[in-house]
């Protein structure tokens, strides 16, 4: 859920013009960075200078549209849209530059080792089992496990109908409980 | 119930597993409260002279000075701000990268 306490203090830093707008920043960088990084990097596929490259653009966008951050609104939802639509911009130029020169495009890496190592074997499996759903279920199932965003919300920042979302949260769930069953 | 609780865990791990350090703030180069740049005075000085000139020559719809002239601080005012914004943003974008490169 949507701190209330983050948007009261974005909204008083706000008001104190550009020194206020850098302590905003800055609270959103210790609390949601980390998260955001994890979002980006379920979005874009590759090697880790690409996650870097992406986030990096992500946090400048937040920075620019600070101004634009309508407060009667939640924040998360819309740190997220942000983040989606830059990392959509981002895939999108990737793809013209692939276009012109193939080997930009970097192979899907193999997570498995390093998920095992940090989690366990059933994290590892867990792991695994994620990076077998499509980007958008990925991101479908991080927003509603991790972040326990509504629906609705996920809707907008997903731009898709809420009842598909549902349908698809439903179908997530069940490939999940059938990959994980031995472990669940 | 259960593969809920495991995805919250799993997404637990792996966020707090990311090595991003903390933003202190901007590195303030510009000083906090930084002086009026010198571009910034030159602007608002041609944009005064070019209002006595209108005035003086009585263009019609600059006849309203005072409402000209706080319609011109305005956006004296605005375009200091896009700069002040522009340059946050190039320090900030230069913050990233150090971050970055020292990770």
């Amino acid at each position: 859920m949507d701190n209330p306490a983050d948007r009261l203090y974005i909204l008083f830093q706000l008001a104190l013009g550009v020194d206020g707008r850098d302590r905003a920043f800055t609270r959103i960088w210790n609390a949601y960075g980390k998260r955001i990084h994890f979002y980006v990097s379920r979005i874009i596929s590759g090697d880790a200078g690409h996650h870097d490259n992406c986030f990096q653009e992500v946090m400048l966008k937040i920075y620019e549209g600070l101004d634009g951050y309508r407060i009667d609104r939640p924040l998360k939802p819309w740190l997220f849209r942000v983040a989606r639509n830059c990392c959509l911009d981002f895939l999108k130029k990737r793809t013209e530059e692939a276009a012109e020169n193939i080997e930009l495009v970097p192979a899907a890496p193999d997570r498995a080792p390093e998920e095992r190592l940090i989690c366990g074997e059933l994290f590892g499996a867990v792991g695994e089992s994620i990076d077998a759903l499509s980007a958008d279920d990925a991101q479908l199932a991080y927003l509603r496990f991790f972040e326990g965003m509504r629906f609705s919300e996920i809707a907008k920042i997903m731009e898709m109908n809420e009842n598909t979302v549902k349908t698809r949260m439903t179908a997530i769930k069940k490939k999940l409980r059938h990959e994980l069953k031995e472990w669940l | 119930m259960k593969l809920e609780r495991t995805m919250k865990q799993y997404y637990t791990g792996r966020v707090n597993s990311i090595d991003l350090p903390e933003m202190t703030g901007i590195p303030h180069r510009t000083a906090a409260h930084p002086a009026k740049p010198w571009s910034d005075m030159v602007l608002g000085c041609a944009m005064h002279a070019a209002l006595a000139l209108a005035v003086a020559f009585g263009l019609p719809a600059l006849r309203n000075e005072s409402l000209l002239s706080a319609r011109i601080t305005r956006m004296a005012e605005e375009a200091s701000l896009d700069k002040h914004i522009e340059s946050r943003v190039k320090l900030l974008s230069e913050n990233i990268i150090t971050i970055r490169n020292t990770k």
